[in-house]
């Protein structure tokens, strides 16, 4: 039996309204396995990168919790990271540059039934998108976003990046990064983000665990992969990561629900760096305050008879 | 390929060497030990120890940290601690319309360095042990501990 996904839950009660539990459990038929997400296209990410991992975890966690191909969106934007969606047999959306988040949302909106993931780099998360970032932390949207954070813009061939270490070196920093890096995780706790979580790509079975979590997790959960990138980041290396993340479940007294706790913990990055899930509590989602999701439905569910006659003619000619 | 005494380490560094042509011993160093740290993460714990009892002492030690093996790590992130350090510029990349000219291939290397570690790694313990370390490692990368030690390492 597969474990239980959250519920899509948006819009019940009006016509044509999403099931609530929408994504998992994969309509009681086929069992669902890793295997069903291999896609036909053969990664071009460098041999070793650590964004191998993540694609394997999110198979894995999709797989654990039921959730077939046709039940889910992955949604990137541009990157090494964001070529995801063509690595995986899914729904996907490559969007533009910083934009998956804005997309999700509306697809989200739009369909409340399907698992929604967000995966892009950090360049993508939290620099060009950063406002986006903000923003749907603060509205908990139902969806799960994971970036792919190797400190460092990977596909444009290794310039600095809103999460690389001040002094870090590179061809758009020679004299060092001047600036403070953005740490993601203070910054969704600031926005007033549900789940916080980091995990690490070299130790892939405890990101399955961080994923299924947020997957789960009723509103926006952020999971900030440390992703080394093997070819342009020497600093953040795999060593690098390894020496300094620690479990944050094993901790004495670790409570991810105790907002104090969680503030120090979103703000530790250095010589100690804890993974796991940092914060969790539970706020309405953004779907459920949008009234016009409770009367009418999600627009994935309309037909002919929810909307005016020149609505739907104007609706089927730009679709068809 | 029998079991004899235990090497020092020296003596290690100085065949992964000659075998993958690093340029120094520090160089072949680094590589065992990160070969170990990924097999480590590979393989459960039982196996550690029998393969850290045919080792010197300051290489049996890094079988110990990452011990206990994790099923999810594959051929990728078994090499990844390897390229991570590896001198390129740039990795191949297939959707920039062919192969960069910079490129190197990572891979060829990663896994020529590698079989050198395991050649000498398969001497250290027994055939059914050797047997069921193949059995744990991840993808391509069992193939590597198989045909490591025989010709061309
Ligand atoms: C609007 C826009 N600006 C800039 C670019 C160039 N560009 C493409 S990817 C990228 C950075 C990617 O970095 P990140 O999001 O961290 O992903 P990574 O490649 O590291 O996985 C940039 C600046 C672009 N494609 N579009
Ligand atoms: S450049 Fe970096 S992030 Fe991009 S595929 Fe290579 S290792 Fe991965
Ligand atoms: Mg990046």
């Amino acid at each position: 039996m597969p474990e239980t996904a959250r519920g899509g839950g948006a819009a019940g009660g009006a016509p044509g309204a999403a099931r609530p539990g929408g994504g998992g459990a994969n309509g009681g038929t086929a069992r669902v396995t890793p295997k069903d997400f291999d896609s036909e296209h053969r990664p071009t990410w460098c041999p070793g990168c650590g964004d191998y991992a993540i694609l394997t975890a999110i198979k894995k966690t999709l797989a654990d919790l039921g959730i077939a191909p046709h039940q889910v969106m992955i949604i990137s934007g541009i990157g090494c990271g964001s070529k995801l969606p063509d690595y995986i047999h899914a729904n996907g959306f490559m969007t533009i540059h910083g934009r998956p988040l804005a997309v999700a949302t509306g697809f989200r909106l739009a369909n409340p039934e399907m698992t929604v993931l967000v995966v892009d780099g950090d360049g993508d998360a939290y620099g060009i998108g950063g406002n986006h970032f903000i923003h749907t932390c603060r509205r908990n949207i139902n969806l799960t976003h994971i970036v792919q954070n190797n400190q460092i813009y990977a596909l444009t061939k290794g310039q600095y990046s809103p999460t690389s270490e001040q002094g870090f070196v590179t061809t758009t920093s020679p004299d060092g990064a001047p600036e403070r890096p953005v740490l993601p995780t203070a910054l969704a706790f600031a926005a007033g983000a549900t789940f916080i979580a980091r995990a690490f790509a070299g130790r892939p079975q405890h990101m399955v665990e961080v994923m299924k979590e947020a997957v789960r997790h009723p509103g926006y959960a952020l999971v900030d992969v440390m992703q080394p990138c093997v070819t342009f980041n020497k600093l953040n290396t795999y060593e690098w990561y390894d020496q300094r993340a620690y479990d944050a479940a094993a901790e004495p007294g670790y409570d991810p629900a105790d907002p104090v706790q969680a503030w120090e913990r979103v703000n530790q990055w250095g010589d100690r760096i804890p993974i796991g899930i940092l914060y969790r509590t539970v706020r309405p989602t953004y779907e459920e305050g949008v009234r016009a999701l409770q009367r009418h439905g999600p627009p994935a569910r309309w037909t002919e008879r929810d909307l005016p006659g020149e609505v739907w003619d104007a609706m089927v000619e730009a679709f068809t | 390929m029998e079991r004899g005494r235990v090497l020092e380490a020296t003596e290690v560094y100085a065949r992964v060497r000659e075998v993958a042509g690093h340029g120094s011993d520090e160089e072949a160093a680094g590589v065992v030990r990160r070969v170990l740290r990924s097999l480590a993460r590979s393989v459960p714990g039982h196996l550690c120890g029998r393969l850290a009892q045919g080792l010197p002492a300051e290489l049996a030690v890094e079988l110990e940290d990452a011990c206990g093996g994790d099923p999810l790590v594959e051929a990728q992130g078994f090499i990844g601690p390897l390229v991570n350090v590896m001198d390129v510029e740039a990795g191949y990349d297939q959707s920039l319309g062919g192969l960069d000219l910079s490129a190197v291939y990572a891979d060829d290397d990663a896994s020529r360095w590698v079989r050198a570690v395991f050649a000498v790694l398969k001497e250290a313990v027994d055939a059914p042990t050797r047997d069921e370390i193949e059995r744990h490692l991840p993808g391509e990368v069992a193939g590597w501990w198989r045909e490591a030690g025989g010709e061309g390492a």
